[in-house]
């Protein structure tokens, strides 16, 4: 009996690491504010999202598995919220119930797990009404098989059991076996069973004769008594083992559900503010492998939306043919950083069966997502500040792989112009060479311009419009990379040139 | 059965053997403080140590079957001899506690077999090892024989029939309230397995199983002696074979086994000491003994007392030292500044002769040594009375009672005898105490500020302790063979403390200053 509403086959792992430089992930896209928008408070939200969100799956058909049942419990909000409700309220009740009763001896085991299967009775009944009900409604194959065996596994003789286990353990008699260990001590006791009622009548003939090989202890001998119940205690060991175990099982199917369904909750309730806002939402087409394509419509920043009430601008990100790479260059303020986490955040929603913010995206498979910021609040000591973002770089190659994409957001501008710019291009070459998607957001013309004339054809050049009278449009638009003051300066300065056009005709000369 | 000894030659020599008091020289020596390092927990060995032998053919025997158990193999052949031993001898003491006859005749059964086994391991892992000295061999032998009785091959033959019977018995107990009856096992299912066929169904992954931990008391509850002697009314045939057996076996083990524990733990206790001190570069040798040459002749010994402090503080190694007496040499006169590690120099001729007669191998890379018969110590002695005259009294009592009961073969270490009274007198003293030792022709070894000792005889060696090169004040702890001259360190230890004559001016002229020195 699995949840598996994630997975087809297997359960989340909540205990599996987070994946490498997740850290600089969260901080760069802002994931914290989805995480918390997510979550709305909810405990349990808040540390599953994170989990599925970075880890993210190279499975296409995961995906859609998880497309498929984020699209139903969509369709059925109300009830998804209550299922979700419903088995965190028997969670929390069964917590309470043993809380207090933290007993680790044999009878203490024992009586913590009947008082819990007893609390845990009524809701399995219950999530087998439902079950039953919902099994043929389902549109979904993970909904629809999750309620089909519920519907199966909690049967009669389930509960009849766990009413048996409920009064059995509380008769005072009891049969065991054991074999003679070290020194003739008993060992390998087992619980045969409860000869409870054969044994009432027994009882009534006591003080006049007992079987062969019997022994009634002297009603004062106390130490007789401990003696007895030990022996007693050693024989039910097994048996509260099994309870206890028994108990976890359920427990743990119970709160892997509840985990798995966190998710999708999570995802609704992030669906319903930005719904709230009129802000367009897909579910992204995922391409086969071996295309490297984005193409994305009004793609928008999902954090941004949430962190704030500004009009939010959507870009055409139109990656697509031969091209692997972007370069977004222009002026400040003018949206760059914003394009280049609403990409992000959007490859890592497609890579979890989440949907996007975006009027429509196309993207090929991307097997990881990284990021390499400029980080203003870097301050080590040890190492210069381009030492830093080599040895960040270097970091983060270990993880990469052809299928990953990397986002660089003003890379390498701590050195000058000309160092920067040529690493730049060095980095961004390679890594789009290996097939990995490169998006870049850079004030480097010198990188920008030689990537336009070098590898035009493999890279999409967006330019962030600048300030236009009062009314800001951040909306990049394609184009050409064109030369600041500033870089035209710097060229100068570098090169004891002015940068002037003949330098288009002669780029040996970069 | 044949005499078998790893220490011992024959029946009479270890016979021979007191507990007696711990040898007067052992304070003196530090021989005391060496002696608790090594038998450490097992104060039984502490008679050994106190007891070498008398002749030299038993200290070759020794030395022999030291070389052997020096074998990383041949040694963890009596590492596992002794501790199977032990494992045996605990299973007996369990018979004796557990309070219920039934269980202490398992044990008593256990423990028999146990022992028989170590026999027979020894037996096997020695033979393989093949071993040189005649000690060794003959331990194999007298293995061989004592495996081969019969009385041995039916203790482990009926043995394991008992065990195995033992093993397959099963019973059940129906436990009411207050009141339990004890029978014979059917085979019926576990109630446990069934509990977990029924939440089987919610197996999300694999739990560790809850594990209850139980004091395992060897010592019987009532109700589990009842229980078990109702066990055995139910199966009477193998009970009563298990009675028969402990009547038959019940005393197995020999006095010579005992014996060889014992010996095998000293043995054991000496080499475990000195590959402490190995590791740190220290070297040990086993001794050339001599009845007959005075001659002596030893290179890189140390005072292995102090190795051993040293090694527990962590602190660097000892210093080697090395000596030799030829032609009729015979007695060492050590000189020098204080703390130069002459009363160690002189510990450590004290403590090679000891130590090789105990046949283990001692400090040094080489060693020819007299056999000596007995070893007197004359040391400065602490004492509650402040009279001077006492105390001298004291050391001319101790030194007529050296003087009366050593042999030309003894050795005399005196350390700074004398030292209470005028220098007159002390060099009156000592000369004529070096004259009476001189004449008996004894070795002795005397650490003085008597440098003009080493005058009396051309059969006094004059030693000092070394200084450093152009560093007077730095003391090398190493003893040479020189004529003292006094003045070299005195120059240097006056640096050092500033208070050479050039110091005092200086200090003097800049007394209004706060003191910089510290002094």
């Amino acid at each position: 009996m699995k949840a598996h509403l994630l997975f087809p086959d297997r359960d989340l792992d909540l205990t599996a690491a987070l994946p490498p430089q997740s850290a600089a992930l969260i901080n760069d896209l802002r994931l914290n504010v989805v995480f918390e928008a997510m979550a709305r408070g909810d405990a349990v939200i808040a540390k599953i999202v994170p989990h599925v969100l970075l880890a993210g799956t190279d499975d296409v058909a995961v995906i859609l598995y998880r497309q498929s049942v984020m699209r139903e419990l969509m369709e059925k909000e109300d009830f998804c919220r209550n299922l979700y409700a419903f088995l965190k309220e028997t969670l929390s009740a069964e917590h309470k119930s043993y809380l207090h009763m933290r007993n680790r001896s044999v009878s203490g085991v024992i009586f913590d797990a009947v008082l819990s299967l007893e609390v845990l009775s009524g809701p399995l009944q219950k999530l087998k009404v439902i079950a039953n009900k919902q099994k043929t409604l389902a549109t979904s194959t993970a909904v629809r098989r999750l309620f089909e065996i519920l519907d199966e596994e909690l049967d009669d003789s389930l509960f009849a059991d766990l009413l048996e286990y409920s009064r059995v353990f509380r008769v005072p008699e009891m049969l065991l076996s054991a074999r003679l260990g070290d020194g003739n001590k008993g060992v390998d006791y087992r619980l045969r069973g409860f000869p409870g009622a054969r044994f009432r009548w027994l009882k009534k003939l006591i003080g006049q004769w007992l079987p062969p090989n019997s022994y009634r202890l002297d009603p004062r001998d106390d130490n007789g008594a401990r003696a007895l119940n030990d022996l007693r205690e050693r024989a039910l060991g097994g048996a509260a083992s099994s309870m206890q175990q028994g108990k976890d099982h359920v427990l743990s199917f119970l709160t892997n559900l509840r985990d798995e369904l966190a998710f999708y909750v999570g995802a609704l309730n992030v669906r319903r503010r930005l719904c709230a806002r009129q802000l367009p939402l897909c579910f992204p087409d995922i391409e086969a492998s071996g295309c490297r394509s984005f193409d994305a419509q009004d793609l928008y920043d999902i954090a941004l939306a949430l962190a704030s009430d500004q009009p939010v601008t959507g870009n055409n990100v139109p990656m697509t043919g031969s091209r692997k790479g972007t370069i977004i260059t222009g002026a400040n303020q003018g949206g760059k950083s914003t394009c280049l986490r609403s990409i992000g955040l959007s490859l890592l929603m497609a890579r979890c069966g989440l949907f996007v913010g975006a009027g429509h995206l196309t993207t090929a498979m991307v097997g990881g997502v990284f990021t390499h910021f400029k980080r203003e609040e870097d301050r080590t000591l040890q190492s210069g500040k381009f030492d830093e973002e080599l040895r960040r770089l270097d970091d983060l190659l270990t993880y990469v792989r052809d299928d990953s994409v990397v986002l660089f957001n003003e890379s390498f501008s701590s050195t000058n112009e000309m160092e920067g710019s040529a690493i730049s291009f060095d980095v961004m070459d390679a890594l789009m060479a290996s097939g990995v998607r490169v998006f870049f957001v850079t004030h480097q013309y010198t990188f920008a311009h030689r990537g336009f004339l070098l590898r035009r054809d493999q890279i999409l050049f967006l330019r962030a419009p600048g300030r236009k009278g009062a009314d800001r449009d951040f909306r990049l638009e394609p184009g050409e990379p064109s030369a600041t003051r500033e870089a035209a300066d710097l060229y100068q300065r570098v090169f004891g040139v002015a940068l002037s056009p003949s330098i288009k005709t002669t780029p040996s000369g970069l | 059965m044949t005499f078998m000894s790893l220490l011992w030659l024959d029946e009479d020599q270890r016979k021979g053997v007191l507990p007696s008091a711990v040898p007067d020289c052992f304070h003196d020596l530090c021989l005391d403080q060496v002696m608790a390092t090594a038998v450490g927990v097992d104060p039984d060995l502490v008679s050994v140590f106190c007891n070498p032998p008398h002749e030299i053919e038993t200290v070759v025997y020794r030395q022999k079957m030291f070389q052997d158990l020096e074998r990383g193999d041949i040694a963890a052949c009596g590492r596992e001899f002794m501790l199977a031993l032990r494992r045996s001898r605990t299973l007996a003491d369990n018979a004796r506690r557990s309070g219920n006859i039934w269980a202490s005749r398992r044990w008593n059964l256990d423990a028999a077999r146990a022992y028989a086994a170590t026999l027979a391991t020894l037996h096997g892992t020695l033979t393989k090892a093949e071993p040189s000295s005649p000690a060794m061999k003959s331990l194999i032998d007298w293995l061989a024989t004592t495996l081969a009785s019969t009385r041995h091959q039916r203790l482990v033959r009926e043995g394991d029939e008992i065990v195995e019977a033992l093993n397959r018995v099963s019973y059940m107990v129906r436990v009411g309230e207050g009141v339990f009856t004890v029978l014979p096992s059917d085979d019926g299912p576990d109630y446990g397995r069934r509990i977990e066929a029924t939440f089987a169904r919610f197996r999300q992954g694999d739990l560790q199983p809850l594990t209850f931990g139980y004091e395992e008391d060897v010592i019987f509850t009532n109700v589990e002696g009842k229980v078990l002697d109702f066990v055995a009314t139910l199966n009477p045939e193998i009970f009563g074979k298990l009675d028969q057996y402990c009547r038959e076996f019940g005393d197995y083990e020999s006095e010579t086994v005992r014996r060889l524990d014992y010996e095998f733990r000293f043995v054991m206790a000496w080499l475990d000491l000195i590959a402490r001190l190995k590791t740190s570069g220290l070297s040990f040798c086993y001794p050339l003994l001599s009845e007959s040459s005075q001659e002596e002749r030893v290179t890189d010994a140390f005072d292995i007392a102090l190795a051993l402090e040293r090694a527990k503080k962590k602190a660097g190694p000892v210093v080697s030292n090395e000596f030799h007496l030829q032609g009729p040499e015979r007695v060492l006169l050590v000189t020098g500044p204080n703390q130069g590690g002459k009363t160690t120099f002189a510990r450590m001729i004290g403590q090679l002769h000891y130590l090789a007669k105990l046949g283990g191998p001692v400090p040094g890379q080489d060693a020819h040594l007299f056999h000596v018969d007995h070893i007197f110590t004359h040391f400065e002695r602490e004492e509650n009375a402040h009279d001077l005259r006492s105390k001298l009294e004291d050391e001319l009592v101790r030194i007529h009672k050296i003087i009366t009961d050593a042999t030309s073969r003894s050795l005399v270490i005196m350390n700074e005898s004398f030292s209470s009274t005028t220098m007159n007198d002390a060099i009156a003293l000592c000369a004529i105490v070096l004259n009476t030792f001189l004449e008996r022709g004894l070795i002795c070894v005397c650490v003085t500020f008597l440098e003009t000792l080493a005058t009396l005889s051309d059969h006094i060696v004059p030693m000092v302790s070394d200084v450093e090169k152009g560093h007077e004040d730095v003391r090398t702890y190493r003893i040479v063979r020189a004529r003292p001259d006094g003045r070299v360190y005195a120059m240097a230890l006056a640096r050092k403390y500033n208070v050479t004559g050039d110091d005092i001016r200086r200090r003097l002229a800049s007394q209004v200053r706060p003191r910089e020195t510290g002094l």
